[in-house]
């Protein structure tokens, strides 16, 4: 616990009203949006609280904060919207949470170089609805939107719907600001590309809040397409999709959302509209643009899914998915809270991981049988396309009546197998969702011994007290509730 | 799950049902909260309302000042009704976790003083209820075809300008200044019976007319309540928008640009957007659309008592929105007292719609 004397005197640094420490008001803070943490909820533990939550309002309140942090030893987890799905805001005993909701500013839109500067507490939706009234776009479409902030997606490398036009958040950083753990700024330059030394922007993205805690980016942004022309297809099977998608991003034409259904997904796509299940893929592609760019795109796409054999849909299934793209994400409570859809003790998550186009076949299947080992329900899609390759998203189920520890079990145990598999597969074990607690253990394996030791050797050298997040990323420190 | 506690507070089982399904989302409706983009406090998502009037009916937290601190800052703007798929409630959970903590002798703050004020014939804002127009000859008329009935923070001048209005398409209004409250604002703070007492009083007094008109888009439930079935309750855009259309009101005036700001609860729980465009335009004005406009407008931090409660989170949204406003570059209008009012504090240059319409009125013919 920290010492209450000393935490009267951090509340001097933001005031007291910006400082909790009664658990009624730090339980908030108690859990992101990791499933493991709300199954624990769900089942009626009590999760463990953060001995403080303190809020500063200002960038200089928040390297106030880190410097009392620094002189005094204690560490700091950062807090954005406590959405991120892998633990990596999850309280850590001894410490103090820091939550970046009010640094929220938006700044000047430079519509000249198309740019635009956002400080960490920006909810994704209220910067593109800021955008979008001035003509404009981020081009970042993730199904959180709604609820996450830029400094939360900024950490964990986060990606949108868009990406295979607009590319993952972190190719749309021009310039970074970020708070180092002894408190100092460090910010980037604003610069399109740059051969000055190594690009130290990318030490922070990515970093969960373990090298630093992002304070400000300076973000590409685009011109509001004029027009989107979506399309939906069916094809035979998923490596006949693989194949016809790639052939598309081969042609050096990017379409802005590129998704291929396999069969359960298929089949769940079109039983939930009460449709006649079709046997197949679906693919929904769309392209955005003005309206030439975006209609020759779209008739390149059409020839090139002609001639692997796909049916042509029409635009229904674009326009449908656009329609209810965040539905799952409003729906999750429906089936996760106690007595939901499918009873008591529903497991439920979601994992993405990604390959290149070589290794993304046998990826998926041998992701999908590790999972179907422990879960009653696996279904995928492809996303977040690349001309070298793309991401899986799965999905994993399974009911339990009511047993919350089996619950667990089979959460821990499909986990573990999923990711296994995606390492020996030749894959990433995360492509967007980031590493948190949950995927802490396999982080050694991802980046070879080598690898991890490089991350060790930055994270001391820029924490050497190991204040920032610790546990996170596996990168030491201890305390990090992840049981 | 733990063993509740017997002195669980009274929380409706099928808000408490609606709490702890929200509790469970994933926060999906963070973007729309006006609160929260204007405080960054935490307390302010959605989410942390579901799960502290979830944790409130099954006992896991006590009722306490804690609690209740976690139950004031919501507008009742119901912005995060809009994308929701589940169609929550979010003000209606408030409402009964800020009635729970108030029973357990932990009200939110402003609570005591605005049923003492109620009791005492003032506003709940504390203000005297003398805002009769300034002719006195609307006010108790026996001949009346239409009531209009004040709201806590009218503004003289502009319920005065109504009733020109109304007079000049040909109605013979009355306004009725309620004692104290019409109850929204006692319900608003967690003050249940109290509410419901304000409300039967002002029943009481409502002449038997079939068209009332709420100048304050936050008494229309109440006003519903107190009025019997023939009667139709309406706010006042609608009200002028029928008379446009029925061609009694005429509007005329030179061309101006305005911008609208949609009062919340007029636009989301009313779904009224269109009248007060009709009448802007009518009145020769050209409506410059602010960011967050219709049924996604942005509040201004007036509702669900937060100038009472949290007066700081208040002000921080009422200047949130100014922001926006004033980024048209042209005068404000809207359709709310409160709005107005805290939109005036925020130095924005706004009119009431009533006000502004009443300018615009055709000279009257030379007796």
């Amino acid at each position: 616990m920290l010492d209450a004397a000393l935490l009267d005197d951090l509340a001097g640094r933001v005031g007291q009203r910006w400082l909790a420490t009664d658990p009624a008001d730090t339980a908030n803070h108690a859990h992101d949006w990791w499933p493991r943490l709300l199954m624990r909820r769900r089942a009626g533990e009590d999760l463990p609280v953060p001995d403080a939550v303190v809020t500063p309002g200002t960038r200089g309140e928040l390297v106030e904060v880190v410097r009392w942090c620094d002189a005094n030893d204690v560490a700091i987890v950062p807090f954005g919207a406590g959405t991120g799905v892998c633990g990596g805001a999850a309280p850590v005993a001894g410490a103090v949470t820091v939550d970046l909701k009010r640094l929220n500013a938006i700044g000047e839109l430079d519509e000249v170089s198309g740019t635009i500067v956002v400080e960490p507490g920006v909810i994704a939706q209220t910067l593109e609805d800021h955008l979008a009234h001035r003509g404009w776009t981020l081009g970042h479409f993730p199904s959180s939107i709604h609820c996450s902030t830029m400094g939360g997606f900024l950490a964990i490398r986060s990606a949108g719907q868009a990406s295979s036009f607009y590319g993952k958040l972190e190719d749309m950083v021009v310039a970074l600001d970020v708070v180092l753990a002894d408190g100092s700024l460090f910010s980037t330059r604003p610069v399109p590309q740059s051969a000055a030394g190594p690009d130290l922007t990318r030490l922070f993205l990515g970093g969960e809040g373990t090298t630093g805690i992002v304070a400000g980016a300076t973000l590409r942004v685009w011109p509001a397409p004029a027009v989107a022309v979506d399309r939906g297809f069916l094809v035979p099977d998923v490596r006949t999709g693989l194949d016809a998608i790639r052939a598309v991003m081969r042609t050096g034409l990017r379409p802005t959302i590129v998704r291929l259904y396999d069969e359960t997904d298929t089949a769940l796509v079109f039983g939930g509209q009460g449709l006649e299940v079709p046997q197949g893929c679906l693919v929904i592609i769309g392209c955005e643009g003005d309206e030439d760019v975006a209609g020759f795109t779209a008739g390149v796409v059409r020839r090139i899914l002609g001639e692997h054999g796909a049916e042509d849909l029409g635009p229904e299934p674009g326009a449908n998915w656009r329609a209810h793209r965040h539905n799952m994400s409003y729906r999750f409570a429906e089936y996760m809270k106690p007595g939901g859809t499918f009873g008591d003790a529903l497991m439920l998550d979601t994992m993405e991981v990604a390959g290149t186009w070589a290794v993304l076949p046998g990826l998926y299947d041998d992701v999908r049988a590790a999972l179907s080992e422990h879960a009653d329900l696996v279904l995928a899609h492809f996303s977040h396309v690349y001309p070298e390759g793309g991401s899986i998203y799965f999905t994993l189920g399974a009911v339990n009546d009511g047993d919350e520890a089996r619950a667990l079990d089979r959460y821990d145990a499909a986990w573990d197998a999923g990711q296994r598999a995606a390492l020996a597969a030749g894959g990433t074990t995360s492509h967007h969702h980031g590493i948190g607690l949950l995927r802490a253990p396999y982080l050694r394996e991802e980046l070879g011994e080598v690898g991890f030791d490089v991350l060790r050797r930055v994270k001391d050298a820029l924490d050497p007290k190991g204040l920032l997040n610790p546990g996170k990323l596996g990168l030491g420190g201890g305390g990090a509730d992840g049981a | 799950m733990p063993e509740p506690r017997p002195e669980l507070p009274v929380v409706a089982d099928d808000v408490a049902a609606a709490a702890v399904h929200g509790s469970f989302c994933p926060k999906m409706c963070t973007f729309a909260c006006p609160v929260t983009a204007a405080t960054g406090r935490d307390d302010a998502v959605p989410w942390s309302f579901h799960r502290t009037v979830s944790d409130l009916a099954a006992g896991r937290v006590a009722t306490d000042a804690h609690a209740a601190g976690h139950l004031e800052a919501c507008s009742g703007c119901l912005a995060c009704r809009v994308p929701c798929v589940f169609d929550q409630d979010v003000p209606a959970q408030v409402r009964a976790g800020r009635a729970a903590t108030r029973a357990a002798g932990s009200p939110v703050r402003g609570t005591e003083e605005a049923v003492a004020a109620v009791a005492s014939g003032r506003s709940p804002y504390g203000a005297d209820r003398d805002v009769e127009p300034p002719r006195s000859g609307t006010v108790a008329r026996t001949d009346a075809d239409v009531v209009v009935v004040a709201g806590c923070r009218d503004d003289a001048g502009d319920l005065d300008a109504l009733t020109r209005l109304l007079e000049a398409a040909g109605r013979v209004p009355t306004v009725v200044v309620p004692e104290g409250c019409c109850g929204a604002a006692l319900a608003d703070l967690g003050a249940p019976a109290e509410a419901a007492a304000a409300t039967a009083r002002l029943a009481g007094r409502l002449p038997d007319v079939p068209l009332v008109v709420a100048t304050d888009p936050h008494c229309l439930p109440s006003l519903r309540a107190a009025t019997g079935a023939d009667a139709t309750v309406t706010d006042v855009a609608s009200a002028l928008a029928g008379l446009l259309a029925e061609g009694v009101l005429r509007l005329a005036g030179e061309a101006v640009r305005v911008a609208f700001h949609d009062p919340c609860l007029l636009a989301r729980a009313e779904a009224v957007t269109r009248p007060p465009r009709l009448l802007l335009a009518a009145a020769g004005a050209e409506v410059v659309e602010p960011e967050g406009h219709g049924a996604t407008t942005v509040c201004s931090g007036a509702g669900l008592a937060l100038e009472l409660v949290a007066p700081d989170d208040a002000r921080a949204t009422g200047e949130h929105r100014a922001r926006q406003l004033t980024a048209t570059g042209v005068p404000v209008v809207t359709a709310c007292a409160g709005a107005r009012r805290r939109l005036a504090d925020a130095g924005v240059d706004v009119r009431d719609l009533a006000s502004f319409l009443a300018e615009r009125l055709p000279p009257e013919p030379a007796a």
